[in-house]
């Protein structure tokens, strides 16, 4: 569903259609049934979307799908709920995610499992799992997203949507509960990436409550989707031995896009999980450090304040977040922060800079989202090619945009390849994007 | 690799930070630390390290403009304590500290 086909959405329906959804798919935390039309004018006005349920909403229960927030009512708005609100979209929904969006399968929400609605025995990817599943059935026509590590592109790929996050500081992040903060990117799901320009174009900007936003007033994405630029792109060679990637390629190269293998040393790449693992476990060990249960969420019992703090974290928080916060806790040792902490981030700058050099002869690197279709729920232990399955966590260590856009379907599956392009060039991804979408032609899941 | 690791030591490092583990989660985390940190040594494959500068941002925040103290209502007292579970007039309430 595009949002100009969205426009004329009776909204009864629109609830009854989530409720059903909901019992098939376990894709909410929360509907939103007290909803109205307006009589505003403009592209979003009266557009119904969803909203992961790790953004602040004014009055409306903000979980992070986590059982330390169930009863978590904020009294503020995230700056991109204000703004669509503000513009006439309607939010339908707070969806269901990874449990403080740790995690990449959607099966750790504290309302249970989110069903992948083109083959149950399998996960949808997450973390932003429902976000993915609200747009891949059609229910809305976009949802908002947020994407650390490949939060947002990677369910895209798995759904056979389109997922974008943005240059580090387009759209504020303001009001958005936070993982990591230095990796943390506001994105977007829709169904095409016109409508990613359309919806961008009224999301970003300078925020002063977000100090990392910067001034992109002059960049009009939409208008920008006009003239096709015949981009030169480049791959990693040493993780582009997919075949459905190489299909694309040759379809791309067939129309005079230039596609050029580049290696990367693989120590390098082999170095990407890892050092993800620790940036981002350090960060978000500090980042939730305020998940105490006094101020907010509920509290838990002991005799004093730390014991009521540790009861109440010690029920509340699933395995997989206490299992990052201990490597996180680890890598934050003084005798470990030089060998583990410093040097990821020592790693990071390396990966960065190789990767912007390269910007300085190509347009953009293109890469398979990810190294096949989504894998069954049961298969998740099985060995994969870890630095093919994690190459989208460039696009969050540089602050890179980067959108994953379907590619194709493997027995009825959909898989997607991704597009990263410099810092501040997302007019110029969009434009690369919405020209590869017209050559891939992606007809969909039967 | 040998496990450098103890159940104590992860207990230790998860009462560090406010919650404890169940014998269960301890012996997951634990048996998996070997495999951690040998993928966490890949990054120390990398050769001359020392001498990069570490990145904590994706890139140089070179135009931010600090504004002008502005003076603003800050949160209402109402609003502060919305969410809070147990609360006694102006104050939450927590065990006494003091006898």
């Amino acid at each position: 569903m595009t949002i100009n086909e969205a426009k004329n959405i009776d909204l009864e329906e629109i609830i009854t259609k989530s409720n059903e959804y909901q019992k098939k798919y376990n894709l909410f935390v929360t509907i939103i049934s007290d909803i109205k039309k307006n009589n505003l004018n403009g592209p979003l006005a009266n557009v119904v979307y969803t909203t992961k349920d790790n953004f602040s909403t004014k009055d409306i229960l903000t979980t992070a799908s986590s059982n330390t927030l169930k009863n978590y009512i904020p009294i503020y708005d995230a700056t991109v709920i204000s703004k669509l609100n503000s513009l006439g979209a309607i939010n339908i929904g707070k969806t269901a995610m990874d449990e403080l969006g740790m995690g990449g399968t959607g099966l750790t929400a504290h309302t249970g499992p989110v069903i992948n609605p083109f083959d149950e025995t399998r996960i949808p990817g997450g973390s932003s799992s429902g976000s993915a599943v609200s747009v891949a059935t059609n229910l809305v026509p976009f949802s908002l997203g947020s994407d650390t590590g490949d939060s947002i592109r990677k369910p895209a790929a798995y759904l056979g949507v389109v997922g974008y996050k943005p240059t580090y500081g387009l759209i504020s992040r303001y009001g958005l509960i936070p993982l990591a903060s230095s990796l943390d990117h506001v994105g977007v799901f829709t169904t095409n990436v016109y409508d990613v320009a359309l919806v961008v174009d009224n999301i970003k900007g300078l925020d002063e409550n977000d100090m990392t936003t910067f001034d992109s007033s002059k960049m009009d994405l939409l208008s920008n989707l006009k003239d096709k630029v015949n981009p030169k792109l480049f791959y990693i060679e040493e993780l582009g031995d997919v075949p459905y990637f190489q299909e694309v390629i040759k379809k791309l190269e067939s129309t005079g896009i230039k596609v050029e293998p580049v290696s990367i040393d693989i120590n390098i790449l082999n170095a990407l999980k890892p050092t993800y693992d620790c940036i981002s476990s350090a960060e978000t060990t500090s980042n939730n450090s305020n998940l105490t249960g006094i101020l907010f969420g509920g509290m838990g019992e002991g005799e004093s304040t730390e014991e009521m703090m540790i009861d109440y974290r010690t029920k509340n928080l699933n395995s997989e977040v206490k299992r990052r916060f201990v490597i996180g806790s680890f890598v934050l040792q003084k005798e470990n922060q030089e060998k583990y902490f410093l040097n990821a981030c020592r790693v990071r700058r390396l990966i960065v800079e190789n990767i912007s050099d390269l910007f300085n002869t190509y347009d953009g690197l293109i890469m398979p989202a990810s190294g096949g279709v989504v894998p069954k729920i049961k298969e998740l232990d099985s060995e994969v090619n870890e630095a093919l399955e994690n190459n989208l966590l460039i696009g969050n260590f540089g602050g890179f945009p980067s959108i994953t856009i379907p590619a194709a379907n493997i027995d009825n599956l959909p898989v997607g390849i991704n597009l990263t392009c410099q810092i501040k060039e997302d007019a110029k991804l969009l434009n690369i994007a919405y020209n590869l979408e017209e050559i891939i032609n992606y007809k969909g899941v039967k | 690799m040998m496990n450098n690791f103890t159940k104590e030591i992860i207990d230790t490092y998860a009462e560090n930070l406010l919650f404890r583990l169940s014998e269960e989660e301890n012996a997951l985390v634990l048996n998996e630390f070997v495999d951690i940190e040998e993928r966490m040594n890949l990054i120390n494959k990398i050769p001359n390290l020392s001498s990069v500068e570490p990145m904590s941002h994706p890139f140089p925040l070179d135009d931010v403009i600090l504004r002008e103290d502005i003076h603003e209502e800050s949160l209402s007292v109402d609003d502060a304590f919305k969410n809070a579970h147990k609360v006694t007039n102006r104050e939450v309430e927590v065990p006494r500290v003091v006898a």
